[in-house]
């Protein structure tokens, strides 16, 4: 598989469109899903992937071929997605958009599976907002791409001690966040009539 | 109640030795909110590690095939956009400083009798050199075939030179390498 990705390398900086092509095929998946998670919602991950790959394609022959492709490719998109959340101020997901993207399937095989997904993804996502750029962007890393802290260091620029300090600042976040939740949802869960005693 | 080092020790990803494990087993027994906060974070990353990934939709690649073309397109037009505004400028500036000068010097009238009688000194040469080629022709007609192999030779060349030059001008407003589609 290495060898092939370095012939289709080799060929793109050529001026070979296919396989530059053959590239965006391989990488497509691992790309937009650090896009979707950084950016939260698929219109924008699209875009960003798109982006991620035509700023790999024009620069590829800056490509340090004794580092990962992935790497490289995961450093471009990461970088491009935090500009735009520092740009736009983008919110992961947008609070009017939560409701019909938790709302079952009903013509899902199994519904209620569906909407526990759903749901599970909606909380995922709102936790991840709450994060920094930086820090989401090595959460993302670490956690969807299984990134060692060193391989985060590379594709986000930092040093290793930095993206410790950065994941465990994120991990006291998300877990702070993930008990708010559980206890906004406990009081809603309560039915109006219900003594708050009980 | 200190949370140090028992907090680090649940939000890293540092390996605990047994005495450690020990001592963050003890401390939980006894600290609620640090029980809190391990229960939170073991949730928050089984949801994280369990999650599907998102897919991108169906036909991505093609899609990337089109932005592909429309960037390089956009780069095209903007780089013709700069260079008629930079040939724009030149010929202004030029005209303009033509203009400064002939005004500076002397009278525009005299230039531009100057630039006639250059003209006319230019033709009269021309048509001298063509009379005494054509006394030479006469007097020496074996020359003829040697002239008309220079002449067709000077021509060859200066076709050969503007082509060369209009090569470079298509290559300059076409796409970078990267844009030359083998497909």
């Amino acid at each position: 598989m290495e060898e092939q990705e370095a012939l289709w390398i080799t060929k793109a900086l050529e001026g070979d469109d296919a396989a530059f092509g053959q590239l965006v095929e391989q990488y497509q998946r691992p790309v937009f899903s650090l896009c979707y998670r950084m950016l939260g919602n698929s219109k924008a991950a699209e875009d960003a992937a798109q982006e991620s790959f035509l700023r790999a394609c024009r620069n590829l022959k800056c490509y340090d071929p004794n580092r990962s492709f992935a790497t490289w490719l995961l450093s471009i998109a990461s970088h491009y997605c935090i500009d735009q959340m520092r740009k736009r101020r983008l919110d992961t997901i947008s609070t009017d958009a939560l409701p019909p993207e938790i709302i079952a399937d009903h013509n899902a095989p199994n519904p209620e599976r569906e909407f526990r997904s759903r749901e599970k993804e909606a909380m995922i996502q709102n936790l991840l907002r709450e994060l920094k750029p930086t820090d989401r962007a090595a959460i993302i890393l670490r956690y969807w791409h299984q990134y060692s802290e060193v391989e985060i260091a590379e594709a986000l620029d930092l040093s290793v001690s930095a993206v410790k300090s950065r994941l465990f600042r994120a991990r006291q976040t998300l877990a702070k966040d993930y008990l708010a939740t559980e206890q906004t949802s406990a009081v809603s869960e309560r039915r109006p009539d219900e003594s708050p005693a009980l | 109640m200190s949370h140090q080092p028992f907090e680090n020790w649940l939000l890293s990803d540092e390996k605990l030795n047994e005495e450690q494990e020990k001592a963050l087993q003890t401390h939980l027994d006894e600290c609620r909110q640090c029980q809190l906060i391990s229960h939170a974070w073991n949730q928050v990353e089984t949801l994280m590690l369990t999650s599907s990934d998102p897919n991108p939709a169906p036909g991505f690649g093609l899609r990337w095939q089109q932005r592909l073309a429309f960037d390089r397109q956009q780069r095209q037009q903007r780089r013709m956009w700069f260079l008629t505004l930079g040939l724009s400028a030149l010929t202004v500036f030029i005209f303009l400083g033509l203009a400064l000068v002939s005004l500076s010097s002397t009278s525009f009238s005299y230039e531009i009798s100057q630039l006639f009688a250059t003209f006319a000194r230019t033709v009269a040469r021309v048509s001298h050199f063509w009379d005494v080629i054509l006394s030479v022709v006469k007097s020496f007609p074996w020359v003829l075939p040697l002239l008309v192999i220079l002449g067709i030779g000077g021509i060859s060349a200066s076709i050969t030179l503007i082509l060369t030059w209009l090569r470079s001008l298509i290559n300059f407003y076409q796409p970078a390498k990267e844009g030359v589609s083998k497909q």
